[in-house]
């Protein structure tokens, strides 16, 4: 009989020190977070998809792409097409197509690591969602070209 | 999808009548994935139990043999969500040791480092986790709390939260910086002072400790028979651990225990995970301390793997990984097979339960801490 | 005298065919090349020996399948691997000695179709049942090596190694004289570039 009392001691006693933690809890700062309304810095070496660089000191005056294929052969998922065209009067070849299948990117990294001069990037976007695939088909050389990467 | 035929047909027979089949999963919350379980019941007690697995497989050996090896390093993140940094580490084990390739040093710590960060943090969702199943919510977020520290500095080198790609063969990916050797040393800190928290708040616990105590108990012997390794092996008592038993990388400069349970039931694995945490702490702290200067990266021509096999283990967050490989003189491997660990630690569950209540199976099951997905490939 | 050299002992002694690996390079102590019927006593020593069974798996190679068994000891560092060539598709099961190895042989057999003999329950394990005969692991004819060439041997190792530099040379060659790089053309045989 002493065993069944002393059982309902000991439980009701654990229990109230398992809800003093909780109490604790309830007058330490707040760690959670609005968001959307509010965001937190995100790190600047996170991994969104892959965007080219802008470099105005690149030759062509835009980024430092040699059309070389690296990346494209490089990535496990198949996901970049890389196109380029000789052009008249200028050395190496010119970028005409750069895509990316967002959808299909594992966020690996070895096309950044692969490319021989560091023409790409990580971006810093995570706020991507969209209700069909296609929306996922990036357009790199465009993004570039009209100034929407960092 | 076909309809599964499980091992139990149904109960016809009269003298069963008070039988019954019970489904549990693929949706079940305590089964952390999508992991069907037959249950036959005889009023509250299982006396047959038959896993179905495969809802999450994806076939990842077949992905491997279609590919250049280097082709496999996303894969390695998504076998075992929950602590993927030891599998990325174990591929590119298995490939330097294929071709001989030597790792600068400040590489293997950068990789201890990582591996034993990611081990915590996956500790920390399996304990958590485990905790749920058994009823109690609050813990969960105080592990979370915490584990999300250790996610936001791994993300810092790795460039992401769950799915890591971070080594590579010959090195990693990115060195760290004294930003993030001072992060670790908080993070550090701060585990080491929450540990007495989670004692008054988990562990005392008598509901807790009553529905894990004598739960789920596993000899040695019978550990041995089904391949079990990791904590599932060490509640029992046997200290065993590949990172001592043959080891690689680093780890040998390290000074560490292997934590070890006495009785084998639930309540010991748990109580490994939770010492384990504490190891883990004191592996990074040396690392971090000895951490030497230098590349991380070897220069790597291309690497074709030789014909021939070759196996490499590594400790996991749930017990040992094997990757074995068998090569063909291209750079596309010709087999290579995941021995992952959960896939022995669940294949011990019919034994385990048996003609036990199927509360204690919850118990019992949580306490293995599997990953469904990891089983599944 | 350590673990792996009194094994090797043991089975030689009943006429296993076993020697010491090359740790370093193999990632395992001692390597056994079974016949097909000698399977279910090497296990039986093994059990005796206390090792734990690491997995079971199969290779597809062209006279057949090579079964494939690695064990491990939890005391003292010493991993061993076994093969088995079976031309007709089945070998005796060890799941009654090492019950771990039931849900491994339901796998290889779920992925290869090889049949464990004696098994008790050889369902479907992973796969859908619809699946059963899909067998994804097994090779196409053009891609299925013969066992001489995916085995460990002086001149083996001699040989593709230079035969890999002639390609590489070619290749380069190839590049130069045809600039263009389609990413669509991906082949299995492309050297690996690593930054
Ligand atoms: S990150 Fe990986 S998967 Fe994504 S585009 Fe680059 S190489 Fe391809
Ligand atoms: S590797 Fe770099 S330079 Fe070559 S195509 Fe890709 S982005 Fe352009």
């Amino acid at each position: 009989m002493s065993h069944y009392f002393s059982e309902i001691f000991t439980g009701g006693k654990s229990l109230l020190v398992g809800l003093g933690v909780t109490f604790k809890a309830l007058t330490s700062p707040v760690v959670t977070v609005q968001y959307p309304r509010e965001k937190i810095d995100i790190s600047p070496n996170m991994r969104g998809h892959i965007d080219l660089i802008k470099d105005s000191e690149s030759k062509n005056g835009l980024h430092r792409c040699i059309s070389c294929g690296l990346c494209a052969r490089n990535c496990p998922c198949s996901c970049i097409v890389v196109k380029g065209e000789k052009q008249e009067g200028v050395k190496g070849k010119v970028l005409k197509i750069f895509t990316l299948e967002f959808s299909k990117c594992s966020l690996c990294g070895l096309c950044v690591e692969s490319c021989p001069t560091s023409a790409i990037d990580f971006s810093d976007e995570y706020e991507l969602a969209a209700f069909s695939r296609e929306a996922f088909n990036f357009d790199l050389l465009k993004r570039v070209q009209q100034g929407d990467t960092k | 999808m076909g309809t599964l035929t499980t091992r139990f047909s149904t109960i016809q027979d009269p003298d069963e009548k008070h039988k019954f089949l019970l489904n549990m999963g693929p949706q079940h919350p305590c089964t952390h994935g999508v992991l069907r379980i037959v249950l036959e019941m005889d009023g509250e007690y299982a006396m047959g139990i038959d896993p179905i697995l495969g809802y999450g497989h994806r076939m990842h050996e077949k992905m491997a043999e279609c590919r250049q090896w280097s082709g496999f390093y996303p894969n390695t993140g998504r076998i075992d969500y929950g602590g993927a940094i030891p599998y990325n580490h174990g591929y590119c084990a298995l490939i330097e040791r294929m071709a001989g390739i030597e790792v600068p040093e400040r590489a293997e710590y950068i990789r201890v480092i990582t591996v034993e960060l990611n081990r915590i943090a996956s500790h920390f969702l399996g304990v958590g986790a485990y905790v749920i199943d058994l009823g109690a919510f609050t813990p969960i977020l105080y592990m979370f709390d915490d584990r999300e520290d250790i996610l936001d500095a791994l993300e810092d080198i790795t460039g992401s939260r769950l799915t890591y790609c971070h080594h590579r063969v010959g090195g990693v990916s990115k060195d760290i910086d004294d930003l993030f050797i001072k992060r670790t040393r908080a993070i550090i800190k701060n585990i080491r002072s929450r540990f007495d928290m989670y004692d008054r708040l988990v562990t005392g616990n008598i509901i807790f400790q009553k529905r894990t105590k004598d739960v789920g108990i596993i000899p040695v012997e019978m550990a041995r028979r089904y391949g079990a390794t990791g904590p599932v092996l060490r509640g029992s008592g046997l200290g065993f651990d590949i990172r001592k038993n043959e080891p690689y990388s680093v780890y040998p400069e390290f000074d560490f225990d292997i934590p070890t349970g006495e009785n084998g039931d639930a309540f010991d694995r748990y109580m490994v995970r939770m010492l384990e945490l504490e190891q883990s702490l004191r592996i990074i702290e040396q690392a971090l301390d000895k951490l030497p200067d230098g590349p991380v990266m070897a220069k790597v021509k291309r690497v074709k793997l030789q014909p021939g096999d070759c196996s490499f283990s590594v400790e996991a967050a749930r017990g040992m990984l094997t990757y074995y490989l068998v090569g063909d003189g291209s750079n596309v491997p010709y087999k290579l097979k995941i021995r992952v660990p959960s896939y022995s630690n669940l294949s011990l569950l019919e034994e385990l339960c048996k003609g036990s209540l199927i509360a204690d199976l919850v118990s019992a099951m949580g306490s293995l801490d599997l990953i469904i997905p990891e089983i599944d490939r | 005298m350590s673990l792996s050299t009194e094994l090797v002992k043991i089975l030689n002694a009943v006429e296993i065919k076993a020697v010491e690996a090359d740790y370093k390079k193999q990632g395992y102590h001692v390597e056994v090349l079974l016949n097909k019927d000698q399977v279910r006593d090497f296990s039986k020593i093994m059990l005796e020996k206390e090792f734990y069974l690491d997995f079971v798996t199969a290779v597809h190679i062209e006279s057949g399948f090579q079964a494939v068994y690695q064990f491990g000891h939890f005391e003292e560092s010493c991993h061993v691997n076994a093969k088995a060539v079976t031309k007709d598709g089945t070998i005796h099961t060890i799941c009654d000695i090492f019950h771990g190895a039931n849900w491994h042989e339901r796998e290889t057999h779920d992925f290869y179709g090889l049949k464990f003999t004696d098994h008790p329950d050889l369902r479907v394990l992973i796969l859908d049942e619809e699946d059963a005969d899909l067998n994804p692991l097994l090779k196409k004819e053009n891609k299925l090596k013969s066992l001489e060439k995916i085995t460990r041997s002086e001149e083996s190792q001699d040989k593709p190694a230079k035969s890999v530099k002639n390609k590489a040379a070619a290749k380069i060659r190839e590049k130069k004289a045809k600039p263009e790089v389609k990413s669509e053309d991906k082949q299995d045989d492309k050297p690996a570039e690593s930054s």
